[in-house]
């Protein structure tokens, strides 16, 4: 089940009230996983900072969605276990706790995991994968087109690990058969929200930083990426650029405030590179590169940019 | 000591150096204390460290950018047009010196030919890296550019002298050539805005003013070339030939200060 290692060392087998842990966690603006037992039922719920997530899962012999408020007045005065579920872990939980139907788990040899995780970065959409082996649990996210995973969930080691290097020896070197579910994308749900907002944050620095490159060197390329990393130090974010490419392990509470870090790291670094190239080059760097996505992935882009340039990045400027 | 300190501190001092330079030449110019050639030979150093300086800063640029880095070419460019400038006016001051007078057409007018080839090289190079679309016509372009300032040069002799001819051809086609590299300058610091690449642009612009009051003087035989008969005119026109000197050494030196203080945060981060 999601998140059992969170749970493990919470699990005192005393009965809790399921409203009364609410009230404790929302006290703490805490995530935190539930887990309700009766008989051979479970019943599953997901607390985002303090608040009930909409849906909880129900699992007797097979996975269900469920309405979570409905469901915590019916599983009340059960033997709950409960955990914190660290931040870093929350975008997974959320698409785990969305989406219906539920994966079914599939065994992969080795081989064969290592022919889906091809499948993964060819196709179009991006997925998640939830992996469990005897040597690891992960949930792996994979952008799609054409693109390799570039984030991963490692639950041992208890952190987002977005390090190409990395993302690579965790997924490709398995030694025994392993348990996967795999989740497609699906565009409504807020943890797929937040997961395109990071591709595009990605996807328009990166994009910005090659064609920055081109103009002013790799010297002042590399300046720029360390005056942006210095920034999110500063901030408390996990985001570092290295050599044009970003390695972001963002993860915030919520979409609001996902959309708002990325903007103003964005904005930092437009700022910085106006000084050098000036505002309209920025402005005409940004058009091209809205003008070469699809609509969609525009309005997403458009998403975390600032006004001021939204307005310079539209057609017919 | 913390960067921006150290970076304000040299560039103060290299401010005070151009100051007390500027103040220099126009003490000699307006005074002439040594006599003789010694006034003349004076302000032609001070004159020739200001063009030099330019091409130290280049030089020095060049070595914070990778050979296949793109802006590279385009300081390279620049160093070799600044560099032929450089010999240029070395040959016109010595002409100046030993002969009094500099002929028109001179040793020194092929240098700085090629000079502008190289100059107008690089900030096509430069227009290049910011509009890669709009390559396709740039050598029809180009081509175009320099029969239109030959055309230009003789246009303004004929209308000067009433004949189709050579004389003051060269002081009007460096008039026409730097107004075309004015204008792709002006053209790019539209876009640059007020950023650190637009700065090195104002030096065309100046450049363009400077070659345009040498020119009227040298073709209208008002400029003179003995320090101890010049007038204000002369000085007029020397001044804005420094000036331009001087914003191209300032404006290079921002951008080579900026690339070698990122480099020791780099290293130190190492």
């Amino acid at each position: 089940m999601f998140g059992s290692h969170f749970l493990a060392g919470e699990t005192d087998g005393k009965k809790h009230s399921l409203a009364r842990l609410e009230a404790v966690y929302r006290e703490q603006r805490s995530h935190a996983l539930l887990v309700a037992r009766r008989a051979k039922k479970q019943a599953v719920f997901l607390l985002v900072a303090g608040n009930l997530w909409p849906t909880c899962i129900m699992k007797e012999e097979s996975r269900l969605l469920a309405d979570a408020r409905q469901a915590l007045d019916k599983w009340a005065d059960v033997p709950v276990a409960h955990g914190f579920l660290p931040l870093f872990a929350l975008r997974a939980a959320k698409i785990w706790f969305a989406h219906t139907p539920p994966p079914e788990s599939e065994r992969f040899s080795p081989g064969d995991f290592f022919a889906l995780l091809g499948q993964c970065i060819s196709d179009d959409q991006p997925c998640m994968l939830w992996g469990r082996s005897l040597e690891d649990e992960f949930f792996a996210f994979f952008p799609g087109g054409g693109k390799t995973a570039d984030q991963v969930l490692d639950i041992s080691t208890g952190e987002l690990v977005s390090d190409p290097v990395l993302v690579a020896s965790l997924l490709n070197y398995h030694y025994s058969e392993i348990l996967v579910e795999r989740f497609v994308f699906s565009p409504e749900l807020e943890g797929w929200q937040e997961y395109r907002l990071h591709r595009s944050f990605c996807d328009v620095c990166e994009n910005f930083l090659a064609r920055y490159s081109q103009l002013v060197g790799r010297v002042m390329a590399q300046s720029l990426m360390r005056a942006v990393n210095a920034f999110a130090r500063r901030q408390n974010l996990a985001v570092e650029m290295r050599q044009g490419m970003v390695y972001d392990s963002i993860v915030l509470p919520d979409l609001a405030a996902t959309r708002e870090t990325y903007q103003n790291l964005l904005a930092y670094m437009l700022e910085q590179a106006e000084q050098v190239i000036g505002q309209k080059l920025v402005a005409s760097i940004l058009f091209d590169e809205m003008q070469s996505l699809s609509q969609d992935s525009r309005n997403e882009s458009g998403g975390i940019l600032l006004e001021k340039y939204l307005d310079q990045t539209q057609p017919g400027d | 000591m913390p960067r921006s300190l150290r970076s304000r501190q040299e560039f103060t001092l290299l401010l005070l150096t151009m100051a007390l330079l500027v103040f220099i030449y126009l003490w000699i110019y307006l005074y002439t204390p040594l006599g003789g050639m010694s006034d003349e030979v004076v302000l032609n150093l001070i004159y020739l460290f200001f063009v030099i300086y330019p091409i130290i800063i280049l030089w020095r640029i060049l070595d914070y950018y990778d050979q296949q880095d793109m802006p590279r070419r385009v300081w390279l460019d620049f160093l070799f047009g600044f560099g032929l400038f450089f010999v240029g006016e070395t040959v016109w001051a010595l002409i100046n010196v030993t002969e009094g007078e500099v002929p028109s057409p001179s040793m020194a007018d092929a240098f700085f030919i090629f000079g502008y080839f190289f100059l107008a090289t690089g900030l096509v190079r430069q227009y290049n890296l910011v509009f890669p679309a709009r390559k396709q016509n740039l050598v029809i372009a180009s081509l175009l550019a320099w029969l239109a300032a030959i055309a230009i040069s003789f246009g303004l002799v004929y209308l000067s002298t009433g004949i189709w001819g050579f004389d003051g051809f060269f002081e009007y086609l460096y008039v026409a050539l730097d107004l075309l590299l004015a204008l792709l300058a002006f053209y790019l610091m539209r876009t640059f805005g007020n950023s650190l690449l637009a700065r090195p642009l104002w030096g065309f612009l100046v450049m363009f003013v400077a070659d345009l009051i040498y020119g009227l003087l040298v073709n209208s035989d008002t400029y003179v070339f003995v320090l101890q008969h010049a007038d204000f005119t002369r000085l007029f026109s020397d001044m804005a030939y420094n000036l331009a000197y001087i914003i191209f050494a300032v404006a290079f030196w921002g951008h080579y200060a900026m690339l070698k203080y990122d480099a020791e945060d780099a290293a130190t981060e190492k």
